[in-house]
């Protein structure tokens, strides 16, 4: 009898500690959100959260350059706003090939489990939006298995390594966060080679 | 073992496990977060007019009401200078993490696409030295008091979430004060 006394005073123990420490977790949480505006501090991590890594490989499928050489102009024209304090690229509308600032680029791309790319297993898109530098914004949706990863960054679409944040994503990677680097490879270099790292 | 010893026992576990088990984190919590401000100077500027495309869009559109009771104005005449629907306004910026514009800290770029009502929805990234920070939300054109939630970032802010709170400095300058949290996951 006094022994099952102490069993069950055990399990009470144990449940009381459970939602001691939780509830302290949480209190920390909220102090962090609410009690750090203003100043420079870098909390020390704690414990890690496992990451998950792979690799997809992707061919290009279909691309469209849009264009938008006529709102530039209509834009240099009608001045929203203070256009004096904020000057517009010098070779906005040069006329020369190449990207502009508000062109955008959408590619669509077939992703394989393997760098002979036999085995498809999804696709990816790319929506970009280009701002200055023949650099873009790059909106990614990687639709790979049983879900899709959203990643968010700039790019430079020239063929040089691209590195964008994973924002999110739904079905099995609903939460994601991270970051995936896209290299070239292959004789032509068109294989792309998605590395993603997330949390 | 006698009963007593084992009842001393089993209360000293209890004890032990009480003290540690407060200390344990939740699973989910933000691991390190970080808050600095950054000072950004306009560098450029590209705005863009869509109003051929919206013009075209109220002959040619998916909707299935009227064209006349969606389109701002009337025959795809426009009031103003806008922004309106559709158009967008690029923006680089210089960051510098000292007020005084004297300790340079990367660039920025907002890429905001204008809805209704002079509001927009921009996607902004800050170019840091140890990676990059991913942010978006809503700007009121002219604004220059917004908040946008962080929504990743890479290397040094892998996995970032968090808010940038934004307000008029010095000299057409803009400060930015980044609140980032979910860092060494």
């Amino acid at each position: 009898m006094n022994r099952r006394l102490l069993t069950a005073l055990a399990a009470v123990a144990i449940a009381v500690a459970l939602v001691v420490a939780v509830a302290s977790c949480r209190g920390d949480k909220a102090n962090k959100a609410g009690g750090a505006a203003g100043t420079n501090t870098l909390a020390a991590p704690t414990a890690a959260t496992p990451r998950q890594s792979f690799v997809v490989y992707a061919k290009p499928k279909r691309a469209q350059f849009v264009n938008h050489a006529d709102d530039r102009a209509r834009g240099d024209k009608l001045k929203s706003f203070n256009a004096e304090a904020l000057p517009t690229p010098p070779s906005a509308n040069s006329g020369k090939k190449g990207t502009r600032a508000g062109d955008n680029a959408l590619l669509t791309l077939t992703l394989y489990s393997d760098p002979q790319l036999r085995r498809a297993i999804g696709t990816a898109t790319y929506s970009c939006t280009f701002n200055f530098a023949q650099e873009a914004i790059c909106d990614g949706h990687f639709d790979v298995g049983g879900g899709t990863i959203i990643a968010l960054g700039p790019a430079k679409l020239d063929g040089s390594d691209i590195t964008l944040a994973v924002t999110g994503g739904t079905g099995r990677y609903a939460g994601a966060h991270g970051q995936v680097t896209s290299t070239t490879s292959g004789a032509k270099k068109t294989t792309q080679v998605f590395h993603f790292v997330l949390v | 073992m006698t009963r007593a010893r084992l009842s001393r026992r089993l209360l000293a576990t209890i004890a032990v496990l009480a003290a540690v088990l407060p200390v344990l984190p939740a699973a989910g919590t933000p691991q390190a977060s970080q808050t600095f401000t950054v000072y950004a100077v306009p560098a450029t500027v590209q705005f863009m007019n869509h109003a051929d495309d919206r013009l075209r869009g109220m002959s040619t559109n998916p909707f299935k009401q009227k064209a006349e009771a969606v389109i701002l104005g009337a025959g795809g005449k426009e009031k103003g200078n806008g922004p309106f629907p559709g158009d967008d306004i690029l923006y680089g910026f210089k960051l510098f993490s000292d007020a005084n514009r004297s300790k340079p800290a990367g660039s920025a770029m907002f890429t905001c696409y204008y809805e209704f009502v002079k509001r927009a929805t921009c996607d902004a990234y800050f170019d840091l030295s140890r990676g990059l920070v991913l942010a978006s939300g809503q700007v009121r054109f002219g604004g220059t008091h917004f908040t946008l939630g962080v929504t990743g970032g890479t290397k040094a802010y892998f996995g970032a979430l968090g808010q940038v709170g934004s307000a008029p400095a010095a000299r057409n300058a803009q400060r930015f004060d980044l609140h980032v949290t979910g860092l060494g996951r």
